[in-house]
């Protein structure tokens, strides 16, 4: 504790006359402390927002890897046009900024002591707890796909290793080869995802492989900004990308990863390069807090992001339940912010407010080309609200110099929010 | 306490904006230097125009006077 006695006397007093109902001036410790669990776009975000804004409040962040391999844009790595390293980020900004780092993983939440212990036995105690934990997979929901049928027929939904090995089965089919992307029921993180995935390699195929084919084996009817990715693929690859919706039994639901078979109800099919994207839930550390219910997810006070099933301890980022807001790397990013923003006000004794939030998601079709979705939401209610009449995704059939302008946005957009998040 | 502005309501609003707007950029216009009256203008011309093709008039779109009044002045003020 870092409380002199003097401060502790004048809160003692202060609140020995606070007789109004007011928030206790005594939970207004001089530095509180803040324990970050995940160093993804969420986690580090909110680590920095805290140096920013409540300069007073002490920002641990545990994380065990050295650096960040960011998701967005990695779909461009998959397509060969965009090197691995310009997705990597250290953490030296975050410690730069006065961030206190542990490389280790979070292992035990003790939520009475307000205790984080990590695997090497190091023990945290906390004011307030931000899980960031980003997402975990659920292995045992396609049969045979686990971690080491995953070295064979890549998820490639967390970047790193995973991306660079189907770039690189990519680059070893033969001309004339089959590509399958296998797409999950959702919740999963980046909603349109796979299918900006399906476009980047199907423009790697018609500039490198143009006798080749991409399947994607859906779990979904409907997807994200499909008018546009359809009519995209209409126009840069058509009859490279055939799609199978979930009503058509698209769904894989067992694969034998040796021999590259991917089964659904009704079919099988070999093909050359696999990409399985498999069901997820909220990460490991989630669960082992109990702060995720029985949907494998996070359910958050809506205005402060506080697990609704532990008390002082908050969850940010593609963990939670916070739909209509998706699991981007825009929300979490944003999350992290103004979860930060409340906890300084709560450690202030200054009640939560609600706010207005947003996301943006852009979209590549082609390195050239490219389109977004937004929206806008209130978090006044018990949950997340899009507001009537706002958000959508960019006009259908729009000239070229469009789709060409929100790609270079895009590309301003991820420099922007990597040194937000990143320094 | 006295709560600093950077934990205001109209710092939360603003929130959004820094996960885009960074100096230096071209692509997505660079905002800093905008006096609170010019930003509010810009933000409310795209909240009027409701067919406009970019990603600020579907946010716009999303936000009362007040709330842009409020992220203006506050950005605004920021970039003096």
């Amino acid at each position: 504790m870092n409380e002199t006695p003097d401060r502790r006397t004048v809160l003692a007093g202060l609140a020995a006359t606070t007789s109004l109902g007011i928030a206790a001036p005594a939970l207004a410790k001089s530095s509180p402390n803040v324990v970050i669990v995940g160093g993804g776009f969420g986690g580090a975000s909110a680590a920095m927002q805290f140096r920013k804004i409540a300069p007073n409040i002490k920002v641990t962040l545990i994380e065990p890897s050295s650096a960040y391999t960011a998701c967005p844009f990695s779909n461009l790595v998959i397509g060969g046009s965009r090197n691995i390293s310009l997705q990597t980020f250290a953490y030296s900004g975050l410690k730069a900024a006065g961030v206190k780092l542990i490389q280790d993983y979070a292992k035990q939440i003790d939520p009475d002591t307000k205790t984080v212990t990590s695997r090497d036995g190091i023990s945290l105690t906390y004011d307030r707890l931000i899980l960031s934990p980003g997402i975990d997979f659920i292995w045992d929901a396609i049969e045979g796909f686990d971690e080491t049928a995953a070295q064979n027929m890549p998820h490639a939904w967390k970047a790193g290793l995973q991306t660079e090995l189907l770039a690189q089965q990519l680059q070893a089919m033969e001309d004339g080869g089959v590509v399958a992307i296998s797409v999950p029921p959702p919740p999963f993180r980046c909603p349109p995802g796979p299918y900006e995935r399906a476009s980047l390699i199907a423009d790697y195929l018609k500039r490198h492989k143009p006798r080749s084919k991409l399947v994607i084996l859906d779990s979904q009817d409907r997807f994200s900004k499909q008018p546009l990715f359809e009519a995209a693929w209409r126009d840069l690859y058509p009859g490279i990308i055939e799609r199978m919706p979930g009503s058509e039994s698209g769904q894989v639901i067992r694969v034998e990863s040796k021999t590259r078979k991917l089964f659904t109800d009704f079919d099988e099919l070999s093909v050359d390069v696999a990409n399985v994207i498999p069901p997820q839930k909220a990460g490991k550390i989630a669960h082992i807090a109990a702060v995720a219910n029985a949907t494998g997810w996070c359910p958050v006070n809506a205005v402060t992001f506080e697990s609704t099933l532990a008390p002082n301890v908050h969850v940010i980022g593609d963990a939670t339940i916070a739909s209509p807001m998706p699991k981007s790397a825009f929300s979490a990013n944003l999350q992290g912010k103004i979860c930060a923003a409340q906890i300084a006000r709560i450690l202030a004794g200054q009640p939560p407010i609600a706010t207005t939030l947003s996301n943006t998601c852009y979209s590549y079709a082609a390195p050239d080309y490219a389109f977004s979705v937004s929206g806008v939401y209130h978090n006044d209610g018990a949950a997340f609200q899009s507001v009537p009449g706002a958000g959508g995704t960019s006009p259908i059939g729009a000239e070229a110099s469009l789709r060409l302008a929100e790609a270079r946005q895009a590309e301003d957009w991820f420099k922007t929010i990597t040194r937000e998040a990143f320094g | 306490m006295p709560l600093d502005a950077s934990l205001s309501t109209a710092a939360l609003l603003s929130a959004s904006c820094s996960g885009c707007h960074l100096a230096g950029n071209a692509a997505i216009p660079d905002i800093r230097g905008l006096s609170p009256d010019a930003m509010f203008t810009a933000l409310s011309d795209y909240k009027i125009d409701t067919d406009g093709p970019t990603i600020m008039h579907r946010l716009m779109a999303g936000y009362s006077d007040p709330e842009l009044r409020a992220i203006a002045d506050y950005l605004g003020a920021q970039g003096e």
